[in-house]
């Protein structure tokens, strides 16, 4: 009885998780361009899982992954903008809204359609991309987006506010393998 | 196995693990967040650093365990008035604001993360019966950084420096430096380590026991000394914090006396210190405002020589400002 359960659940999981395709090392960057001062930052190791079966995305990264050439800049951004101590990750989680066919190689424009949450404060959004499917798998995928800073509660005080955009452009881009269970 | 085989106590442990099974199932729904946290908990450093237990290198007037980064540069100017409430002193002084106690410009380096050197020069401070015009030079090195998960609770700085005076001879202001004395008696040194612990994310504690050591001290007075410090710093907003100080000296001091005939001066009493502010931070700025008895900037000059007190209304007022300079700003990368 307790086998034939055990059976049938990992036969669910190893199910639903044959359609998961994962990146583990996505490159999230942004910037912020004003006439005072350009700013911008990387992060390597944003992850990223996309299911082929309900077209589900889910990116996430950890704030203290972005490296900034200025160091003090980076404790600043932690501490006073992002709060990362409090708020330590930011989320997107979508669902494509385009049928993709992943039978057919090709490059794919897709529209994400879900909510990013990032300084603990959630905003439906609908942002474009781009898929690329080869094998009967998606490959890679990349996009950029606005965000705007008073959208996520994001101050900046008036003394600095002339080096800091109130728009921040952000690109990412993930290369995707299959998932498999360690 | 089979429920049919077991007797009633583990059938209803048997049904307990099964709906428990059931429930571990229902996750299965999320299992792509699932994957995505699992990878993310992989990447996780073992160990993660305490960040920014002070926000400066230094707290008031003493050294804090930060550091420069590194190839950065951090320029300071700290400036001590006069006395804000002695009798029939400060009223012509307007509490102090027409006097300058000290001044110190240093220039800091980092060489790496964890160690950096520096120049300065303070003034000296004005009542104090040490050598002025001090020009000293300091090397820091972070030995322990504090992890959040408080399996290391402290950081741990060693400072070393070494001071020289380029005071003139002068009979009769000097009790210090006589005529045609070797250079060597112009020196002093001091050693110090550093002890602090961020305790909650607003409140950090440091301990700091020093050790100074003046080439040529009067008669009566030794040249090795020990002190100890006890630093805090407390976040009351988001870019304010309130900033705290207190150097004792430890044991006898030797020979040394409190209020008798010291140094050729009469009545000359040693108080410990105790230095309260303010500290406001804007990008790359830190700005502090402060109360102090100590009248010296540099810990050879205020540790060994305070005169002052805070009980006779010798506090004064002063400010610190530091900038930090991030040097070799990466042009390339930012065209991409």
């Amino acid at each position: 009885m307790r086998s034939l359960l055990f059976i049938v659940l990992s036969i669910a999981t190893f199910h639903l998780q044959a359609q998961q395709y994962v990146c583990k090392t996505g490159k999230a960057h942004f910037f912020s361009k004003t006439a005072m001062e350009d700013i911008e930052a990387t992060s390597n190791q944003t992850v990223c899982a996309i299911n082929t079966e309900n077209q589900k995305v889910v990116a996430k990264l950890t704030i203290t992954t972005f490296k900034f050439h200025d160091k003090l800049m980076e404790e600043h951004f932690n501490e006073n903008y992002m709060e990362s101590d409090k708020i330590p990750y930011s989320t997107l989680d979508a669902v494509i809204k385009e049928k993709i066919d992943f039978s057919k190689d090709g490059v794919y424009d897709v529209t994400l359609v879900g909510t990013l949450d990032l300084h603990g404060v959630k905003v439906p959004r609908e942002i474009k991309g781009k898929l690329t499917v080869k094998g009967g798998a998606p490959v890679s995928a990349s996009s950029d987006f606005m965000v705007k800073l008073a959208d996520h509660k994001i101050k900046i005080p008036s003394v600095v506010g002339v080096n800091i955009a109130e728009e921040l452009k952000v690109d990412v881009a993930f290369d995707f393998v299959k998932y498999e269970k360690k | 196995m089979d429920l049919f085989f077991l007797n009633s106590k583990q059938q209803t442990q048997m049904k307990k693990i099964l709906f428990l099974l059931m429930v571990l199932s229902a996750r299965f729904s999320f299992a792509q967040n699932d994957i995505v946290d699992d990878i993310l908990n992989e990447q996780k450093p073992k160990r993660e650093y305490v960040a920014y237990t002070f926000k400066s290198t230094r707290i008031i007037n003493g050294h804090s365990i930060e550091m420069v980064k590194k190839n950065a540069i951090d320029v300071r100017i700290s400036h001590r008035f006069g006395d804000i409430a002695v009798k029939g002193v400060s009223g012509h002084t307007l509490g102090g604001i027409d006097n300058a106690s000290d001044i110190l410009i240093s220039v800091e380096y980092g060489i790496l993360d964890d160690l950096s050197i520096g120049v300065g020069r303070t003034k000296g401070g004005t009542a104090n019966v040490g050598a002025k015009e001090l020009y000293n030079g300091y090397i820091k090195y972070r030995a322990l950084k504090q992890t959040t998960d408080f399996k290391y609770p402290m950081s741990i700085t060693f400072v070393a420096n070494a001071v020289i005076s380029s005071q003139k001879f002068d009979p009769f202001v000097s009790t210090q430096l006589m005529k045609n004395e070797p250079i060597a008696h112009r020196a002093s040194y001091m050693l110090q380590g550093l002890f602090a612990c961020k305790a909650t994310p607003w409140l950090s504690l440091q301990l700091s026991p020093t050790f100074i050591w003046r080439n040529y001290v009067p008669y009566n007075d030794v040249n090795g000394m020990f002190f100890l410090g006890f630093s805090g710093r407390a976040k009351v907003a988001k870019r304010t914090a309130i900033i705290f100080e207190y150097f004792t000296a430890l044991g006898t001091m030797g020979n040394r006396q409190y209020g008798g005939f010291v140094r050729g001066k009469k009545g000359l009493d040693y108080y410990p210190n105790l230095h309260v502010g303010v500290e406001f931070e804007t990008g790359g700025h830190v700005f502090a405002v402060n109360l102090t008895n100590s009248e010296g900037l540099i810990e050879n000059d205020f540790l060994p020589y305070n005169t002052k007190t805070w009980s006779a209304g010798q506090i004064r007022l002063g400010f610190t400002i530091s900038r930090i300079f991030q040097l070799g700003k990466g042009s390339k990368k930012a065209k991409k």
